[in-house]
């Protein structure tokens, strides 16, 4: 595998003779951003038809815990984090199939919950806040193999699903009930897309960092669906939007020396208010 | 003489054909519907006769929806829902088609009337284009209830008319068997009520489907329902329409003293009673 990353990289520095493509991390740092800046997109255009955009931030939130937890354990943080989230992620899935309250007071409730505990961790053991640095600002250019090859596979089966299931959820964002009535196995795809969802926002977080996880997820999304007439465009648009924003963001930060993640997330900001002008020129 | 034959033939097939496209009598035994500590149906027993249009009446929170659901088999229940008259009728699950009272959506979502048609026609994403089968196939669907005009727009720019008729055309796609419709011309204005009756009535003259109405509006039952279902938790009284809508009946079901009016809406196409 880690031979297979090499190939890659050093291909990517063959077809991209410039100078900020010459160093290992960028190569890596591309490949990274590549597989999961447009699978977050994919995810986003379902979080904001759900309208459900709090989710993600109750899993990032979740996911500082989960770290915590990790290290104060010594265990692998990635592996806390992820099995955090998704504890999180499936709790607020199923209060929500069987209380009455609205998503975003149990998403509110599970999301302060689980900081509250991440913090009582942290202040009762000085000393972890350092290891928790990288988490919270995100840091791309130290990716490492394992998570590229992670990243590759979420990618994967992140577009599988969109691909099998997407006309299903789209019929379910309109109306349950009535795709409910045309087969569809609501209560499934709500547990798939959660899992997957909490799984992206899990891997972002070594991309963007906890604070602009949701970010990245929904930025694109929300240019499509300001640019997009119908739900073909839409897929397109938020998809290609988070992949240009993905690879100019990573490229202007080498020359700023700025935070990638946060130069990616300003980037897709700068689509989204060029895609407001461009709506508001059509309807004049 | 072959000729007569074959006509005589062909007009049993025939026969036999509509015999078979009305196989759906609806038979709820002893149906309890619970929600955690709640009642909402209690021993439930009906019949809704095949090819025939039944009216389900009663106040609001009598469990008329709920029973809607339980026919199509969305939430758990008690009891039996059996969808033949004989055993020899009982093949697979009948095709119910459904157009809920008022669909609660996100009308900024960008999805267009087409689109919506056609996500429950193929599994191939839409962002990879619509196969051309199914477009014609929404198209048709669309142009039945006079609404095609509709195809290219938002489906949220639609009004309460338009959005009914645009859910009805999605519940014919898939030709049912059953037809259920909930509150149909709630929060439509008069003419797109009128319309909505004028398609159903000749749509349902075409197809012959078990048609079940949940209504509030006791004239466009009157005017339309052969058989008549009164709800209240339970079933307190069922029968034909004229039998069944008396002013003693209705002041009993909704607890307060109804007039009955005739229906100028859509009486022209008022149907005999058999």
């Amino acid at each position: 595998m880690a031979e297979l990353i090499n190939t890659i990289c050093s291909g990517i520095g063959f077809f991209l003779p410039f100078e900020w493509a010459s160093h290992d991390f960028m190569r890596r740092a591309l490949l990274a951003i590549i597989l999961i800046g447009p699978a977050a997109a994919a995810m986003g255009i379902h979080m904001i038809n759900f309208r459900m955009s709090f989710f993600s931030d109750a899993i990032s939130h979740s996911a500082f815990t989960g770290i915590a937890l990790g290290i104060l354990m010594s265990f692998n943080p990635l592996l806390t984090m992820v099995a955090f989230g998704l504890l999180v992620g499936l709790i607020i899935v199923r209060i929500r199939k069987r209380s009455k309250l609205s998503i975003d007071t149990i998403i509110g409730v599970a999301f302060s919950t689980s900081v509250a505990l991440g913090i009582v961790i942290i202040s009762a053991r000085r000393g972890l806040t350092r290891n928790l640095h990288s988490f919270i600002y995100g840091d791309v250019l130290a990716v490492g193999e394992v998570e590229i090859v992670l990243m590759f596979f979420l990618s994967v089966a992140v577009f599988a699903f969109t691909f099998y299931m997407y006309n299903r959820l789209v019929m379910m964002a309109v109306n349950e009930e009535v795709a409910k009535t045309r087969g569809v196995n609501t209560s499934l795809y709500e547990y798939i897309f959660s899992i997957l969802l909490t799984l992206v926002v899990c891997l972002s977080i070594r991309v963007v960092g906890i604070l602009l996880v949701t970010a990245l997820i929904i930025v694109p999304a929300a240019v499509g669906r300001t640019l997009s007439k119908n739900v073909g465009e839409l897929f397109w648009f938020s998809v290609l939007t988070a992949l240009v924003a993905s690879i100019s963001g990573l490229i202007l930060s080498y020359y700023w020396d700025s935070a990638t993640g946060a130069t990616v997330v300003l980037v897709c900001a700068a689509f989204f208010f060029m895609a407001q002008f461009v709506k508001g020129l059509r309807k004049a | 003489m072959m000729h007569v034959h074959s006509e005589s033939k062909a007009a049993t097939s025939e026969k036999k054909a509509a015999f078979e496209s009305c196989r759906h009598t609806i038979t709820i035994k002893d149906l309890t519907v619970k929600i955690g500590e709640s009642v909402l149906l209690e021993n439930v027993n009906a019949t809704i006769h095949c090819g025939k249009t039944t009216a389900i009446i009663g106040p609001n929170g009598a469990g008329k929806s709920t029973l809607l659901s339980a026919i199509m088999g969305l939430i758990p229940y008690e009891g039996e829902i059996e969808f033949c008259q004989t055993t020899a009728h009982c093949v697979g699950v009948p095709n119910i088609g459904f157009v809920p009272q008022r669909i609660d959506f996100d009308r900024g979502m960008p999805i267009t009337v087409l689109d919506y048609l056609c996500l429950s026609q193929q599994r191939r994403p839409l962002w990879l284009g619509v196969k051309k089968e199914v477009k014609e196939k929404s198209m048709r669907s669309l142009e039945r209830v006079a609404a095609d005009h509709l195809a290219k727009r938002a489906l949220g720019k639609l009004s309460g008319g338009e959005l009914q008729r645009v859910l009805l055309a999605l519940s014919l796609m898939n030709d049912p068997n059953i037809l259920l419709l909930d509150e149909p011309v709630s929060g439509v204005d008069m003419a797109g009520g009128e319309l909505f009756c004028d398609l159903i009535e000749d749509l349902h003259k075409e197809k012959r489907f078990t048609l079940v109405l949940v209504s509030h509006d006791l004239s466009v039952v009157t005017s339309h329902a052969d058989h008549v279902l009164c709800l209240n938790r339970t079933v307190q009284c069922e029968g034909k329409t004229v039998d069944v809508l008396t002013k003693e009946t209705i002041s009993d079901v909704f607890g307060l003293h109804v007039g009955l009016y005739g229906h100028k809406q859509c009486s022209d196409h008022h149907e005999e009673m058999s």
